[in-house]
């Protein structure tokens, strides 16, 4: 039996009753076929070989297909925008000259509305795109850390795998209520906010919308910097407590068992080592998986966002720069969201790299 | 969650129907008292969070 095959065997002892299938169902279908060659097999037979695990051309020609695809599709809804802005500016100056105000505020009124429609339409679709691929992200972070803690168990470092187990989980189940019960909504209603504003000549709703948006944002940096924090310095702690376990035990075998101690000593070396091997294998599917799911959407809103901003400035020159402003305001919401899924992803890998350089030190 | 969407809802409601009425209104002195009193209408709608949460405690 050679190394390959040991790992192998040990590997599918590890996956055994695990539901791996649906966490690669989900990136496939959140990354439209993107995460396709980045199953665990393969990882793990590159890795064994010392190949490469990326194949740059295709990844690359995928992606520019997908980004263009969503670029004609997001310039569709601005190009509809920008034409109501234009007969807005028109009809307006029309419905002036009949010396009644209100003719020309309800003109305005009506077309704001049809504005906010489209608008409104493309901002939900967005909002549960971010809300699908956090929820994605969480489940996949409950399917690997308990494989990742229990191998974590395994290769010795029990103080790491006990504290850092309730933690971490903890940790990725809380931030993700709050990021899908408090931060997005409040994105959300934030980007509704600042389109309901444009409805009247006087500001009524502005700073509230503007209100909204910072203290998300800040609420996310806030709790992500103590997240990242806590884990950080609780996974060096933990680690060198299990490295001082990890020693002890080897040197005792070796020294303490006559004759045989040694080579046993070295079989538990070899074992860590496996080990070693198959959790790199899963923490490296595991991050390829968050990264696969956050990019395709993160662009998307990303480039949803730019093109609204790319229709306020185009509008201005039609309309009132408070329409402008509305539509910027709403462009600046959807950059948010994208860097609040940005973030979140961000957390999670660092929680799997906090665990995967545990055991890479002993 | 869907207290926010209700209570954004409602703005939407009270300010587009508020708006409405004020180009409804004929030109006369008493134009912008009302317009004050439609403000105040929506700064009521704007705190009804806080006043439930104030409510509740």
């Amino acid at each position: 039996m050679d190394y390959e095959a040991i790992v192998k065997e040990q590997m599918n002892h590890v996956l055994e009753g695990e539901d791996f299938g649906t966490v690669t169902d989900e990136a496939y279908r959140l990354s439209e076929g993107l995460s396709d060659p980045f199953t665990l097999e393969n990882i793990l037979n590159s890795t064994l070989q010392g190949e490469s695990i990326f194949n740059g051309r295709q990844m690359i020609d995928t992606f520019s297909d997908l980004m263009l695809y969503e670029f004609q599709n997001a310039l569709t809804a601005a190009a509809e925008i920008i034409s109501i802005c234009i007969i807005m500016g028109l009809m307006k100056s029309l419905a002036e000259s009949f010396k009644t105000k209100g003719a020309a505020q309800l003109t305005v009124m009506v077309c704001v509305m049809v504005i906010m429609g489209i608008s409104l339409n493309s901002f939900k679709l967005s909002y549960q795109l971010v809300m699908d691929t956090v929820s994605a992200m969480v489940y996949t972070m409950e399917i690997l850390l308990p494989v990742l803690i229990g191998i974590l168990l395994a290769t010795g470092a029990a103080a790491s795998g006990t504290i850092l187990s309730p933690l971490i989980i903890g940790a990725a189940a809380g931030f993700a209520v709050i990021m899908k019960n408090l931060v997005l909504p409040a994105l959300f209603l934030s980007g509704a906010l600042s389109m309901i504003n444009c409805l009247t000549e006087k500001d009524y709703v502005n700073k509230l919308a503007k209100l909204l948006r910072s203290s998300a944002v800040f609420l996310t940096g806030l709790i992500l910097t103590v997240l990242t924090g806590i884990i950080t310095l609780q996974g060096l702690l933990t680690e060198t407590a299990d490295g001082i376990l990890i020693s002890t035990a080897k040197y005792s075998i070796s020294s303490f068992i006559p004759i045989v101690g040694g080579f046993a000593s070295d079989t538990v070396e070899l074992f860590l080592r496996c080990m070693g091997s198959i959790k790199s294998v899963i923490g490296v599917f595991g991050i390829l998986t968050l990264i696969l799911m956050m990019a395709v959407p993160l662009l998307k809103v990303v480039l949803i966002g730019a093109v609204y901003k790319l229709t306020s400035a185009l509008s201005e020159p039609v309309t009132d720069s408070k329409i402008a402003d509305g539509i910027n305001d709403m462009g600046s919401c959807m950059i948010a969201m994208a860097s609040i899924l940005f973030f979140t992803s961000l957390l999670f890998i660092i929680f799997i790299s906090v665990i995967l350089g545990i055991g890479g030190a002993s | 969650m869907s207290e926010l969407f209700i209570w954004v809802r409602d703005i939407l409601i009270i300010i587009l129907s508020l708006s409405f009425f004020q180009i409804l209104l004929p030109d006369s002195s008493m134009a912008k008292y009302l317009r004050y009193i439609f403000s105040l209408v929506i700064l009521s709608v704007i705190l009804e969070p806080v006043i439930q949460i104030l409510n509740g405690l």
